[in-house]
């Protein structure tokens, strides 16, 4: 492989500098403008002397929210999610790649299709089962509906099928039963995937606005994006406040990134889903 | 049962009760009337306390209260409505009232009124209540309103040396104003906007003497010399005396504009009142300039009761509670509406107010000849659909590729076509619960099973 030249190495530095930066701004902007006075909110500065950093936005957002209450929230029904998806995921991908049912492929092929269904058309049936299940305004009837998806299903077996029968065959050899295979030979083999499709499903649990907002009223039972909408409205929105707000509720969002990076790229490179 | 078994079933019986475990913290008041509102924690605290007040006093029918973000607020009422479990009594502004009304989300309220005699329509402004009207039937009772008013940045006035405005200026003097406030670089740029009004422009229409529909209030009508004159002048503001913002030059909303001080006058509503007393602004109000009519714009905040609620008794009675002059006075506290009733509107108390440092009379100016904001409704279509048609034809007209005329009459044709589409529509029968929908379906669906079936050898 030729070696890359100093010159387009750093042409290719200023590049992704810049493409960077430009990914930065926006939440730079976002936390500038959460230590800024509302009155300042819109002076159009990038840099704050720290003698003029209003901190109070920060401390009137979790006076006026039940903040923490909304941070526990978010974090179990995230987690909950995320568990269950996982599991039943790598079930139904398991099975698909590699038990014997008639029909497989085309059952697998509708499964899949149900990824084209746009989700508002779901909507108004999901909350019929959600309501005449009794979970109105309750956790489950955020968590449940999340706990199945045909893209973590495609995405797990998709990785079960690149791994050698082989080492199956030996188990059952030594008596193990399909269940003992899938958890003792399929799971710890693809640990990676089951990594990537966790972070996913966590970062997409944790943003997720609408199916709660729809799900959940109590104001003790909402979610950082939901309970935050009560810093906007109709003609005028709280800036400084939100901004205040969103920075907090980003941070789990960005621990999770930045611990679990190297899952991330190598769940990109092998899946090819971001 | 090995050990991995035993495992799994542990783990999946952890989150399992986990679940259970917050299911069992039920809401206290599973019977509680619902009402919901959009809002800010602020603007919501009055409604907050008005719940307080009457749970203390009715200890057999509680009220709670929801709140619903408003950027989702009638997609959540409908979705809760067509599943059945809307909440009993909610908060809807005049713009989306006629929309709900005729999807028959809402209980008619005119024989609730009939039947109740504690209960007068007379006590609140007439314009008001027939923004809650369709053909005669009450849809809503108002609790509090707004009208369109100029905020004018007063540093900005001294600076140009103008007179700050007053209750007898004019349309055009509010332009001579706007103009001496405009403020532009070497280049060309502007630096300084004198004015910005945004979606209030189509209040124009109204002091202009010009309308919205037909004399038969069934079609869109925009095609009449005032109603011409009305938005020629709107697209002037920009495209003639650049004194507001072009099409093109979207570079902040007006409220933005307003308090970066890019802008000098911005009209709006009252809820602007609480927000720019918490800034440094200079600020004032003024009321809309005179035209030929005294109409303003404005929009009503009313309480509406739902057609499926299954405490219709108790809802009327919360209804009646936060419509009574107890309520009122205390719901204005927020400084973001001024009341329906003409008795608490027009009390020493709310007149003589002083808290945020406005004159609220200048607020009650014109609402006897209140009109829709920002523009009449026709029920079958949205008030948004309607204003995206008029906003994208006028931009059109405003960059020059048709004439202000000819962006009436495009917006008005395809109104009025979703209109006719609309009308036509509900006279036939609706396909979906239809014969044909069901075998469509049970074909599809047999189809499907079949096809897998198919593979199987």
């Amino acid at each position: 492989m030729p070696a890359i030249s100093n010159r387009r190495k750093l042409m290719i530095y200023i590049i992704l500098l810049a493409g960077g930066l430009l990914m930065v701004a926006p939440l730079y902007w976002s936390l500038i403008t959460s230590l800024k006075s509302p009155a300042a909110a819109f002076d159009g500065k990038w840099m704050l002397p720290i003698e003029k950093i209003h901190w109070q936005n920060y401390i009137d957002v979790v006076k006026i929210l039940p903040f923490g209450r909304f941070f526990l929230n978010s974090l179990f029904i995230a987690a909950s999610i995320t568990i269950l998806q996982v599991f039943t995921s790598s079930l139904a991908a398991y099975a698909f790649a590699r038990l014997r049912f008639p029909g497989r492929e085309r059952i697998f092929l509708v499964y899949l299709a149900t990824l084209m269904v746009p989700g508002q058309v779901t909507i108004i049936p999901l909350y019929f089962i959600i309501k005449y299940s009794g979970w109105i305004d309750q956790y489950p009837g955020v968590i449940f509906p999340a706990a199945f998806t045909a893209l973590g299903t495609f995405l797990l077996r998709q990785f079960f099928m690149t791994i050698p029968r082989e080492l199956e065959d030996a188990a059952y050899l030594d008596g193990a039963g399909r269940f003992a295979v899938y958890w003792k030979i399929i799971l710890p083999l693809s640990l990676p995937a089951l990594a990537t499709l966790g972070i996913f499903v966590f970062i997409n649990a944790w943003n997720d606005f609408f199916w709660p907002f729809i799900v959940l009223s109590d104001t003790q039972k909402l979610t950082l994006p939901v309970g935050l909408t009560k810093l906007t409205t109709a003609h005028a929105t709280d800036w400084t406040r939100l901004m205040a707000g969103a920075m907090i509720a980003l941070l789990p969002a960005l621990l999770v990134y930045v611990i679990f990076q190297k899952f991330i790229n190598k769940g990109i490179v092998l899946t090819g889903f971001k | 049962m090995s050990t991995d078994k035993i495992k799994i079933l542990l783990m999946l019986g952890g989150v399992a009760y986990m679940i259970l475990l917050m299911a069992v913290n039920q809401n206290q008041h599973d019977d509680a009337l619902i009402f919901s509102a959009w809002g800010t924690v602020e603007e919501t605290e009055n409604l907050v306390n008005l719940v307080e007040i009457y749970n203390a006093v009715h200890s057999r029918q509680k009220v709670k209260f929801v709140h619903i973000d408003h950027r989702e607020y009638d997609r959540k009422i409908l979705i809760q409505t067509a599943a059945g479990n809307p909440p009993d009594v909610f908060l809807l502004s005049s713009t989306d009232l006629s929309t709900l009304a005729y999807r028959g989300v809402l209980e008619n309220l005119t024989s609730w009124i009939a039947a109740d005699t504690s209960f007068h329509l007379s006590a609140f402004f007439p314009a008001l209540l027939k923004t809650a009207a369709i053909r005669n039937h009450v849809y809503g009772i108002p609790i509090g309103y707004t009208p369109m008013v100029i905020y004018y940045n007063r540093r900005l006035f001294r600076e140009a040396g103008v007179p700050y405005p007053d209750t007898s200026w004019t349309w055009n003097d509010f332009l001579q104003t706007a103009i001496k406030l405009t403020k532009r670089e070497a280049d060309g740029r502007t630096r300084q906007f004198g004015c910005m009004i945004s979606m209030a422009g189509y209040t124009f229409v109204y002091p202009f003497g010009g309308h919205f529909f037909d004399e038969t209030r069934q079609w869109f009508q925009l095609d009449q010399p005032k109603t011409l004159a009305a938005l020629q002048f709107y697209g002037d503001l920009a495209m003639k005396y650049h004194v507001t913002t072009s099409p093109t030059e979207k570079l902040f909303n007006s409220d933005q504009g307003f308090r970066q001080e890019a802008v000098a006058m911005i009209a709006a509503g009252r809820w602007q009142v609480p927000n720019f007393a918490r800034t440094k602004l200079a600020w004032g109000v003024a009321p809309m300039p005179r035209g030929e009519t005294s109409a303003t714009g404005v929009i009503v905040y009313n309480l509406v009761m739902s057609k499926f609620s299954k405490r219709q008794q108790q809802a009327w009675e919360f209804i009646k509670f936060v419509a009574s002059p107890l309520a009122q006075q205390e719901s204005v506290k927020s400084g973001n509406l001024i009341p329906s009733r003409l008795d608490i509107a027009n009390s020493p108390a709310f007149l003589r107010d002083t808290t945020f440092r406005v004159d609220n009379r200048i607020f009650l100016q014109g609402v006897e000849n209140a009109r829709l904001w920002p523009l009449e409704i026709a029920p079958e279509t949205s008030y948004l659909n309607q204003l995206v048609i008029l906003n994208e034809e006028m931009e059109k007209a405003m960059l020059g590729h048709q004439s202000y005329a000819d962006a009436a009459i495009n917006a008005q044709d395809r109104i009025n076509t979703i209109l006719r589409n609309e009308r036509q529509q509900t006279q036939g029968k609706p396909f979906w619960g239809s014969r044909t929908s069901y075998l469509i379906g049970i074909t599809g669906f047999a189809s499907i099973v079949g096809w897998i079936l198919k593979s199987r050898k």
